[in-house]
């Protein structure tokens, strides 16, 4: 095993979390004493909505130009969508979801 | 002790989908020849899982330090808009609200702006952040640890994308108007043909100039509405 130094490493693991906490901590910086704004207020309560629906394909995307994996991913996410829509349940929705689409993964990659 | 306990059973969705990814990169950070004790580490100080599998090819490169910083400015630039709706009013002392805002993610969003989150107190707040950390850290620890006796896990990742189905499906329960969900898809379907590598950042920014749009023609059809 070749060894990668561990300082290196752990600089690169710094510096890439000094970046994510200046993402993360900007928005609160700048809102600060403007949430109550109705505009502000606005973009906060419709906000989520829209953010997750993008982040639905965002996950999905990688699977879609995989030929092997467009299929499992569509039936998978379908299966979810409709096990939760029924009985709403997160937890049975995610891991039937998920076990559907090791099962047809394995099945197709034969 | 009462709220711990609420705020675990609220996140084992969240466990469910953060311990297969946390488990594959403390793996995958252990066969490009790392220590297993720099895998909990890692993920303590990012906490951010597209992140921290970009970050595997670029450690096995030796890629220049300062790309790490701006490689995580480029992935992570989507955290910019989570200041937007997430109940920050809910934490009073600086010092949680600091720890909430460090360990603030796609799915810690999702959460706290659900339904579900309405009446979360501080503590239970700062808990449900704290066991999905734990979760992160620990999934990646058990990763490393057992990374050449653990069988292939392929698939697994779906979990993930399970967790925001059902995040999302939530949002549509509570909200119940289908105009958010439209502006989001169709914000995306907009950037994956302009703009596909950066598809996410472009998608987010559209949607919320859309959103500004929707807000300033409610208010001008109110104002033409109320007889001066």
């Amino acid at each position: 095993m070749n060894d990668i130094n561990t300082t290196y490493v752990l600089m690169a693991a710094a510096l890439m979390g000094l970046g994510s906490i200046l993402l993360r901590a900007f928005p609160f910086v700048v809102l600060k004493g403007k949430t109550d704004q109705p505009f502000i207020a606005y973009l906060g309560k419709w906000s989520p909505a829209v953010i997750l629906s993008i982040l639905v394909i965002y996950c999905i995307k990688p699977s879609m130009t995989d030929s092997q994996l467009a299929l499992p991913a569509i039936l998978s996410s379908l299966l979810v969508v409709a096990l939760h829509h029924k009985f709403r349940k997160p937890l049975l929705s995610i891991l039937s979801g998920t076990g559907v689409y090791m099962l047809l993964n394995a099945t197709s990659s034969f | 002790m009462n709220a711990l306990k609420a705020a675990a059973k609220d996140t084992l969705p969240i466990g469910i989908g953060y311990l297969p990814l946390s488990i594959a990169f403390g793996m995958m950070l252990v066969q490009i020849g790392i220590h297993w004790s720099i895998a909990p580490l890692f993920s303590a100080l990012i906490f951010s899982g597209t992140l921290q599998y970009v970050a595997i090819p670029m450690l096995a490169a030796s890629a220049p330090l300062v790309d790490f910083f701006i490689t995580a400015l480029i992935v992570n630039s989507r955290l910019i808009f989570y200041g937007l709706g997430y109940p920050i009013h809910k934490l009073s002392r600086k010092r949680t609200s600091c720890l909430a805002i460090f360990t603030l993610t796609d799915e810690m969003y999702s959460l706290m702006t659900s339904e579900k989150a309405k009446d979360y107190c501080e503590h239970k707040t700062l808990w449900a952040h704290m066991i999905s950390y734990a979760y992160w850290i620990i999934g990646s620890l058990v990763g490393a640890l057992l990374a050449t006796r653990l069988p292939s896990m392929k698939g697994l990742e779906f979990s993930l994308t399970a967790l925001i189905i059902v995040l999302c499906m939530e949002q549509g329960y509570s909200k119940k108007r289908s105009f958010p969900f439209i502006l989001g898809v169709s914000s995306s379907v907009v950037a994956l043909t302009l703009w596909p590598d950066q598809f996410l950042f472009l998608a987010l920014i559209l949607s919320m100039a859309g959103l500004s749009l929707s807000y300033w023609n409610k208010k001008k059809s109110a104002l033409e509405a109320t007889p001066s």
